[in-house]
């Protein structure tokens, strides 16, 4: 019996398996209110303009629109939302590269204050980052 | 224990503070404070050198403008692609490398601080070339605006970050140029400067600005119509305000000298389908066009409405007012 011929990817992924070379989810959340409860005009845009970053820099991003989100501010205060998730994987090259961190940063802290967030949030892998310092 | 005060301490030994590793107690730490000591000096020696270093690239910026200026504003550069191009060439012929947008803004800071340059010997000489007046087209207004915006949304850019840098500067020229066929892109940079110098409430108007109660127009919009109902024959050739909402939510607010051309463009519908995204389809039975006539609404010029309007509204397609204003 002749033996299957392996596409060329699927030699990348077993190699990639067996090397141990992993690459880190990112997630940043666009907020649909404010911290006043009010309802965000421009949340498309804000979203769209994440994908275009994402794109930029991690070479790619997959959007989610949930079904609601929840927080609980420092005042104890809750703020509910039906936020827009941009989603993807990065090379960890690309994560750990400063100039990138900080254009992601910039991009978070800049929605944060024009959208008056209490905070933005940014996910590596299971960590939760709140942003809550916009300048 | 209170902190040193290490500024009451400086200021009495007249020193220059750097940071460095803090120091440690005897021999132990000898060597890494002798280490950082040296690290400090020669950064320092380097940061001077690198500023004399700056000074001579202002003047071979400034030397390279005045090559290729013939006369004309230094902030010609930011609508007159020709001269800029002739001002980069010019630049990269002396040897500077640096990136244009870096070129450009150097040359425009040199502008904005002529006093302080004059005193190191860096002169810009004056303009004897006329320079066009920025404005822009009633019917193409949406157009400039609307790009910009997207350019905003995206990179958090300033209008003159916009016209320095020339990836941006070609994005915008597409976009635009993309809503508004057979404007020159030295014509859509100049509406984007107007768009710069008129987005802001003047100090003086401030006060009759706060007082704006946006309910009062409310009587007196024409009854909204949907985006492509709005009949031709019904808005006049005459300065006023227009508004497009799409239910809850106020897409756009111009002020415009002339209300015919401006409404035609916008009714088209064309403009908010080229601001379609992943996210947003316009939907044109949903989005209502209104406005009103009329230099002065309520005695109150439109100019000054329109900026009430866009810091009430915050409409998703206008570019937000100043921080001075808002």
């Amino acid at each position: 019996m002749s033996q299957k011929r392996l596409f060329e990817e699927a030699e990348t992924i077993i190699s990639v398996l067996h090397s141990g070379e992993r690459q880190d989810l990112l997630i940043l959340i666009i907020p649909s209110h404010d911290k006043g409860k009010r309802l965000l005009n421009n949340q498309e845009q804000w979203a769209n303009a994440a994908l275009g970053l994402f794109a930029d820099l991690f070479g790619g991003a997959t959007a989610f629109k949930t079904f609601k989100g929840i927080y609980k501010t420092d005042d104890g205060e809750i703020l509910e939302d039906i936020p827009i998730l941009i989603e993807c994987y990065a090379k960890r090259t690309d994560v750990e590269d400063r100039d990138k961190l900080v254009e992601l940063l910039r991009f978070a802290k800049r929605m944060g204050n024009e959208t008056r967030q209490a905070a933005v949030a940014l996910m590596v892998n299971d960590v939760f980052h709140e942003i809550k310092h916009f300048r | 224990m209170r902190e040193l005060n290490q500024y009451a301490i400086s200021q009495i030994l007249g020193s220059e503070m750097s940071l460095i590793e803090e120091g440690r107690f005897g021999n132990l730490g000898l060597l890494r404070t002798t280490a950082e000591s040296f690290a400090r000096n020669s950064q320092k020696k380097r940061a001077s050198k690198s500023q004399g270093r700056s000074l001579d690239e202002d003047r071979l910026i400034v030397g390279a403008f005045e090559t290729v200026r013939q006369g004309a504003a230094p902030d010609s550069i930011l609508w007159d692609g020709t001269l800029a191009r002739k001002f980069e060439r010019q630049c990269r012929s002396v040897g500077l490398s640096a990136p244009a947008s870096h070129l450009n803004r150097r040359l425009l800071n040199v502008r904005k601080n002529q006093r302080r340059y004059a005193g190191l010997g860096v002169v810009i000489s004056p303009t004897t070339k006329s320079v066009p007046h920025p404005s822009i087209a009633p019917q193409f207004a949406h157009a400039i605006e609307f790009a910009l915006v997207q350019l905003r949304y995206r990179y958090g850019v300033s209008i003159d970050d916009v016209l320095i840098d020339p990836e941006l500067g070609t994005k915008f020229e597409e976009m635009a140029g993309a809503m508004a066929p057979g404007i020159s892109a030295a014509e859509l940079r100049l509406g984007a400067l107007y768009l710069r110098k008129t987005r802001h409430c003047k100090k003086q108007e401030l006060p009759l600005f706060e007082s704006l109660d946006p309910a009062v127009l409310d009587e007196q919009w024409r009854t909204p119509k949907a985006v492509g109902k709005t009949a031709r024959q019904s808005v006049p050739s005459a300065p006023g305000l227009i508004e497009v909402d799409e239910g809850h939510r106020c897409l756009y607010v111009t002020q415009t000298d002339d209300l015919a051309p401006a409404v035609e463009q916008l009714s088209t519908g064309h403009p908010f389908e080229l601001m379609a995204n992943h996210f947003w389809k316009p939907h044109l039975d949903k989005l209502r066009l209104r406005f009103i006539a009329g230099d002065k609404i309520n005695g109150v010029r439109a100019r000054q409405w329109e900026l009430r309007l866009i810091k009430d509204r915050e409409p998703v397609f206008n570019w937000p007012l100043c921080a001075a204003a808002a």
